[in-house]
């Protein structure tokens, strides 16, 4: 049972008596012993990682080769460390690490173009049209985890790259990511991951005092009890705080041993991973890192697949290995889900230009940690790798999936307003996968 | 005889009368009465006046889309007795000498706002929103009564019609036809879109019926959807079905007829008959300017009472008998003692008047900033803010969090460090490159207390309060330098930027 679900049980008057605690400083013997035993022997908290593969790998040169078939190409299989999966040669350290890693390779999704399927993807829901902007999973599993003492903010995104406009939808801001973005993508430079304008040119710890004081001086002018004033203060106060410590000190990945940042990689992706689980350390619910080009690769691979998805391969092949024998090696494995995909598959069929196209029909995701037992593979594809022969998943079985993995019903609904909105789009979760 | 002298002079009367009161409102007094009175009605009687500064702040943020100079605001100080009034006529109608430069940005900012009503933050866009917003500017610029620019939108003929408002939309008949009947109407439909609509009786017949006036207009993608265009305006196909077009309230569908369906539903939807029509045009005004709308819940206006629209229609009645004047809306409603009532907080129950703290917009964070800090416009000029890029970098992060309301201060992390430490705010408090910094630092006939005054004037459109001042003069005489003295003014200026007062309209 998750901390997410004592909260459920606190009545709406608990909250509220909360609520006021908190702004009031009134007594809080009431909910106080509730609030402890929610959280009691319940750490470390509940968390999920996004790789998020923009563009659409290829499931046949990933995680479901089919070599022997002419749609296979030249991609060779290899065994990993579960006897009867395997898995494609780009993909080595994974394949060691199969044991803790779930496959879904009959991923059935309709939506064949970038913008749609990725909104699909990200919010478990069809574009539709109409006004309701419906969350994406960050947004969805920030509301959920992020605990209300929280310093850094539920949901960051680390070198996002995003068609549309994607976010929290009716959530609203609160639950929006925080954006990092790398500076440079050359694995011999240092991947200079930051939020943006973190830091002022000479303003240290003293000149920041001053002007927090200066701010203190100016906020008698406004009505103190304000809404807006208070939520103006609220997000000052983190934001300096944010300044101050640099973020927790999660952006100090210099603290990190050398040869750790060597194994996850010196590129963006590899060092996302890394800033991942140091923002996951520090109470972060969701973090989104993106791979979405590396060298001269990129995973929309109409254009000569094979090579394509090679040196996106040598990019994430170390980064996520390495990222889950850290999260393991630290005991946080078990609390925290990561998640593989992309937006949608490509063709099995090889085009003129050695290419693959855009392929919503049968594909592949990945699942670990938290609740999901590794070492499965769900469903399957035919031998020519172009019909879901066993077992389709939808968009929807699979963030219904992924929110049980970590503690949250799938059955869960939001409000929008006072209209109640599933979670989920009418999904269900993949039982064999859940622990 | 002398019947007919009496009926002549009560004519006469009649027609002097009448024609005094065309003459008295043509500034939007008399309406500013009437909602006065009203609201005594409904409120009870009305809050404290704010002060001077305080609505001059107000109405030039709401008409102009920036603060005001710290010239305009002392030259407004010296109006004399009527100056609220005559700063609403110089400001909203455009007289007196800036005239010109006053009517293209009271355009512009009408267009930004209305902009961000037709197509909302989160809204997928397809193309840059620049389009509708141009088109807007210029209908508000040459006075295009409200009614007419809702009828335009609604009677597109392509998806280029209207500042591409239906292409930005996504070019789907159902997108088009939901924002259309959210934005004249308050009347949000996408519910019903797949399903019966669970609180308000909207169905799929309503949904699509009002969607198959625009199933001639071209459909975005690969039919990704279920639902088809037939070739002719007035059907629409989901699911297998197909719904005529239909208005809604009504139960018919359209008959043909020799005008041209769209243009019926542009008539219908905009008749000074349409209650909803006008009442949604008057809330949304009124929620812009007073920050909350006469009915809250701008967007769903089918759900209130009689008796919670009952001044809405009223006003809206009087807004359609007016032509749907634009600039006389808006001038009865900032001259009303509602609009200029002091803004307080707390606890209050619905049914009372309650002036709160409104959030600026982006655009409007942005002008203020050009206007505050002297900062160079000119096209030409590389170090110009507005056309370097450091405009757009600010307006998009801070569009990504805009409240569903005025009231609504959305703003998350990254937008305070934007503030905080963006490239304009750590120029603005350099002495090297900031303008106004350096007219305030190095006036010669300024002292500390009056250099801490302009900078208030300029960013809060305020003095100080006795006790700020007080803190702020031991904070500079703190500093044990004459150089740390002169940049001592750079983080007070800091702060005034940053303070909750600079960006919550008091």
């Amino acid at each position: 049972m998750s901390v997410t679900d004592h909260f459920d049980s606190f009545s709406r008057r608990d909250l509220l008596q909360v609520a006021t605690a908190a702004v009031g400083g009134v007594s809080c013997s009431g909910w106080l012993p509730k609030l402890a035993r929610a959280t009691e022997g319940k750490r470390p908290p509940k968390a999920c990682i996004l790789l998020w593969m923009a563009g659409g790998p290829s499931q046949l040169e990933t995680l479901d080769p089919k070599p022997g078939h002419k749609n296979g190409g030249p991609t060779k299989a290899i065994k990993t460390s579960v006897p009867g999966i395997e898995l494609s040669e780009n993909l080595p350290a994974i394949a060691s690490q199969m044991s803790d890693i779930s496959l879904i390779r009959s991923m059935k999704t309709r939506e064949g173009d970038h913008g749609r399927a990725t909104q699909l993807m990200m919010t478990g829901y069809r574009p539709m049209g109409g006004t309701i902007e419906y969350p994406v999973l960050g947004s969805l599993l920030a509301q959920r985890l992020q605990s209300k003492d929280a310093q850094l903010p539920g949901f960051v995104s680390i070198a996002s790259f995003r068609l549309g406009n994607l976010g929290a939808g009716f959530l609203g801001p609160r639950y929006a990511p925080l954006l990092v973005s790398g500076v440079s993508n050359d694995p011999n430079t240092r991947a200079n991951l930051t939020v943006e304008n973190l830091n002022a040119a000479g303003i240290g710890r003293h000149e920041l005092a001053e002007r927090q004081y200066l701010l203190d001086v100016l906020r008698r002018g406004v009505p103190v009890d304000a809404t807006a004033a208070r939520k103006h203060a609220a997000v000052y106060e983190q934001a300096i705080r944010m300044v101050e410590t640099r973020g927790e000190g999660a952006f100090d990945l210099d603290e990190e041993p050398s040869e750790l940042r060597d194994a996850y990689g010196r590129s963006r992706f590899g060092q996302g991973c890394l800033l991942a689980r140091r923002l996951v350390e520090r109470d972060v619910p969701f973090v989104e890192v993106t791979l979405d080009s590396a060298g001269d690769g990129n995973w929309d691979s109409h254009l000569n697949n094979f090579r394509s998805v090679r040196s996106m391969c040598e990019v994430l092949d170390p980064a996520w290995s390495t990222l889950l024998r850290d999260l393991r090696d630290r005991g946080m494995l078990e609390s925290t889900l990561v998640v593989w995909m992309g937006e949608f598959g490509r063709t099995p069929k090889i085009n003129p230009n050695n290419g693959r196209d855009h392929f919503p029909d049968a594909w592949s995701v990945a699942l670990a940690g938290a609740s999901i037992m590794g070492g499965q593979v769900i469903g399957a594809t035919t031998p020519d790798g172009m019909e879901v022969k066993d077992r389709p998943v939808r968009a929807a079985d699979l963030f219904a999936t992924v929110l049980e993995a970590i503690g949250i019903p799938s059955t869960a609904e939001n409000q929008m307003g006072d209209r109640p909105i599933p979670i989920v789009d009418d999904g269900s979760p993949i039982e064999e996968l859940l622990g | 005889m002398r019947t007919l002298t009496i009926l002549s002079i009560v004519i006469a009367a009649s027609v002097l009368s009448s024609s005094r009161r065309l003459h008295a409102d043509s500034r939007g007094d008399e309406l500013a009465r009437w909602i006065d009175e009203r609201g005594i009605e409904v409120w009870g009687p009305p809050p404290e006046r704010c002060d001077d500064l305080t609505f001059a702040r107000r109405l030039y943020l709401d008409v102009l889309g920036r603060v005001p100079s710290v010239s305009e605001a002392r030259d407004f100080l010296d109006l004399g007795e009527n100056r609220r009034d005559t700063l609403v006529d110089r400001l909203v109608f455009g007289e007196g000498s800036r005239a010109n430069v006053y009517r293209r940005l009271a355009a512009e900012n009408l267009a930004s706002h209305w902009r961000r009503v037709l197509i909302p933050p989160g809204t997928s866009v397809n193309g840059s929103p620049q389009t509708i917003e141009n088109w807007l500017s210029t209908a508000f610029a040459v006075q295009m009564p409200y009614d007419k620019i809702m009828r335009t939108l609604a009677q597109i003929s392509t998806s280029d019609s209207a500042g591409q408002y239906y292409r930005l939309l996504g070019s789907l008949p159902e997108n088009y036809a939901s924002h259309l009947s959210r934005v004249t109407l308050g009347v949000r439909m996408e519910c019903a879109q797949c399903h019966e609509h669970p609180y308000v009786d909207w169905g799929q017949e309503d949904f699509w019926g009002l969607a198959a006036f625009y199933s001639d207009m071209g459909r975005a993608g690969d039919n990704p959807d279920a639902s088809t265009n037939a070739r002719a305006e007035g059907a629409i196909e989901y699911e297998g079905v197909a719904y005529p077009a239909k208005l809604l309230w009504s139960d018919e569908p359209m008959k043909k007829q020799k005008l041209g369906m769209r243009a019926r539903l542009a008539d219908w939807l905009t008749s000074p008959q349409n209650p909803n029509f006008s009442a949604t045009a008057v809330n949304r005004f009124w929620q812009y300017l007073v920050g909350r709308g006469l009915y809250a819940d701008v967007e769903n206006l089918d759900r209130a009472t009689p008796e919670q629209r009952a001044f809405l229609d009223e006003l809206g009645q009087r807004f359609a008998n007016d032509r749907f004047d634009v600039s006389r809306l808006i001038a009865a409603i900032v001259k009303s003692t509602w609009y200029q009532a002091v803004s307080v907080e707390g606890d209050y129950e619905s049914d009372t008047f309650h002036r709160s703290l409104k959030v600026l917009s982006p655009e409007q964070v942005f002008d203020s900033l050009e206007q505050a800090l002297m900062l160079p416009v000119g096209r030409i000029d590389p170090t110009s803010p507005r056309w370097s890029g450091e405009m757009s970098q600010l307006v998009t992060r801070l569009s990504e969090t805009v409240g569903a309301t005025p009231e609504e201060y959305a703003s998350g992390i990254p937008q305070a460090l934007m503030l905080m430490n963006g490239r304009m705010t750590s120029d603005a408090v350099d002495l090297e490159q900031s303008r106004l910094l350096r007219a305030v630092v190095e006036s010669p006939f300024f002292g500390d207390s009056d250099r801490i005054e302009t900078l208030y004037l300029a960013v809060l459109t305020r003095g100080p309060t006795a006790e700020e001042a007080e803190a702020l003069a031991a904070y500079i005489a703190d500093k044990p330098t004459i150089a740390a003295q002169r940049s001592a003014f750079g983080e007070i200026l800091w702060a005034l930027l940053n303070s909750p007062e600079f960006v919550l309209c008091r």
